[in-house]
């Protein structure tokens, strides 16, 4: 994995998982579906009963996949190997109320599924998700309801910072917010604002991938029912400095000249209607 | 010259230096105009445009630098003049919304629907009553500038009309659909900065600029 997606995949973390950390919502009592036509074998996966709006199942959102991180070590140390995958974010009952131990099954962050080949029926489930959609792609806005945010690295500066060697790395970064309401559109901007200013994150080198797998199971999970052998890898690139954010600027977006012809709803569509920007600079200093 | 990260540029001079600011006006006004148009040209000549559409880039190109002419680069104030750039919302958009859309971005496919169109269509009653009210809450795109505002339609919609066009009246694509911002003026910013700072600024000037540099 390159520097720049070093970035960008720390960044979406960072993003995801603790400026939005607010935005994390939990559901109660689920029915779980059995959906015979994924299912192979022993193996059964069983889907969660989502019945509002904005699924959990969509782009960009999913299950989470950590416990709180707030106090949480968020860089390996000598005593420190990772962060492991949560244990009390996702509990799952059989049909007479009785929780079924994780041992039993694992969980397909992405599509909201639980995946199992014990002798069990899943019935119902506690979850958390995450509400504000992040995306990493502009196209797969119009796939997902909002709220969403699209993370955008965009133009790279790099130049001299000391006498002798050193990079100082300038990214240009755009931060897409995409809300349901001004309302929700004006607390997801300034939540953002608030949480790059001043602040930094860990250049993370991911020497064991993302934390999720492209099958939606959490890193290394596939074939081992063991959470605490395989916790996420929180190994920084060595050499360098912590991702600073600098120049922070953010604004709302107003579509101009919408005549309205006596109608109220003039917007394009509904994803458009209520927007805004989070731009800043990504610093990087590497010796 | 010192310029914020931001995508305006300031600098502010001192009184005594009002000599050097009327040299500087006609150095950043030749400059700027040609800066500008370039940024325009080129980061727009990347969109494919189908033929016919209203909001193509070339119409909109002398009103654009119209209004960069306008633009005041300078303010004075009590402490001297501040030079800045155009950002997007210091900037007069009337009568360009097709280009602000291009700056913006925008979610989705769309297509056009002249006014004139739309006009003539409602009075020969081609499009189903059902389905008048629906374009009518589309958003209309002011553009002064080509003779025509038009609105912008769903996909969905602009198929379904199409079957009811000739030829020659089809409805053609949104050259910005679907698109992430491009910022024309934060790159038209960005040239102006590495104009005042480049050897296109000679002589005396060039040295009183470079006392004020950091």
């Amino acid at each position: 994995m390159n520097r720049l997606r070093q970035e960008d995949a720390s960044l979406y973390l960072y993003i995801k998982d603790i400026v939005l950390s607010d935005y994390i919502e939990k559901q109660e009592w689920v029915p779980l579906n059995y959906v015979d036509s994924v299912s192979i074998g022993d193996t059964k996966v069983y889907e969660i009963d989502d019945y509002f709006e904005p699924s959990p199942k969509t782009r960009g959102r999913g299950l989470v996949y950590f416990d709180d991180l707030t106090n949480e070590c968020l860089v390996n140390t000598t005593t420190y190997s990772g962060t492991p995958e949560q244990s009390d974010r996702i509990k799952v009952y059989t049909a007479a109320g009785v929780e079924i131990e994780d041992l039993q099954y694992v969980v397909d962050y992405i599509d909201c599924r639980i995946v199992t080949d014990q002798l069990i029926t899943p019935a119902y489930i506690d979850y958390h998700w995450y509400y504000v959609s992040v995306l990493d792609e502009w196209g797969d806005v119009k796939t997902t309801p909002p709220p969403a945010i699209v993370v955008d690295l965009d133009s790279t500066v790099k130049t001299g910072f000391q006498l002798g060697h050193g990079i100082k790395s300038i990214r240009r970064c755009t931060l897409h917010i995409f809300g349901s309401d001004p309302a929700e559109r004006n607390d997801i901007r300034e939540l953002l604002h608030d949480g790059l200013y001043l602040k930094s994150c860990p250049l993370y080198s991911f020497p064991e991938g993302v934390v999720l797998d492209s099958d939606g199971l959490f890193n290394g999970r596939k074939g081992n029912m063991d959470k605490a052998a395989t916790p996420f890898d929180r190994t920084t690139v060595s050499g360098v400095s912590r991702m600073q954010f600098e120049n922070i600027e953010s604004r709302n977006i107003r579509m101009p000249d919408i005549i309205s012809r006596g109608m109220t709803d003039t917007m394009l569509s509904s994803i458009n209607a209520y927007r805004a920007v989070v731009t800043f600079d990504v610093i990087v200093y590497q010796e | 010259m010192v310029f914020s990260n931001k995508h305006v540029a300031v600098q502010t001079v001192k009184k005594e230096t009002r000599s050097l600011v009327s040299d500087l006006v006609q150095t950043l006004i030749k400059n700027g105009k040609v800066v500008y148009r370039d940024a325009f040209t080129e980061l727009l000549s990347e969109v494919l445009i189908v033929e016919g559409s209203l909001a193509n880039p070339a119409l909109y190109e002398e009103a654009y630098m119209s209004r960069i002419d306008e633009y005041p680069f300078f303010v004075e104030t009590e402490e001297g003049v501040t030079v800045s750039g155009p950002d997007i919302d210091s900037f007069n958009w009337e009568g360009l919304s097709p280009i602000y859309m291009a700056v913006e971005g925008l979610v989705g496919t769309y297509y056009e629907l002249p006014e004139t169109l739309y006009s003539t269509l409602s009075d020969r009653n081609l499009i189903p009553k059902d389905r008048i009210d629906d374009f009518i809450s589309m958003p209309m795109m002011t553009a002064d500038v080509v003779g025509t505002n038009f609105f912008l339609i769903s996909e969905e919609d602009a198929l379904m009309l199409n079957r009811y066009l000739s030829d020659d009246d089809k409805l053609v694509v949104f050259p910005f659909s679907d698109s992430p911002g491009i910022d024309i003026l934060a790159e038209g910013n960005n040239r102006l900065k590495m104009v005042l700072s480049s050897d296109k600024i000679t002589g005396p000037l060039k040295s009183k600029l470079s006392r004020y540099s950091k």
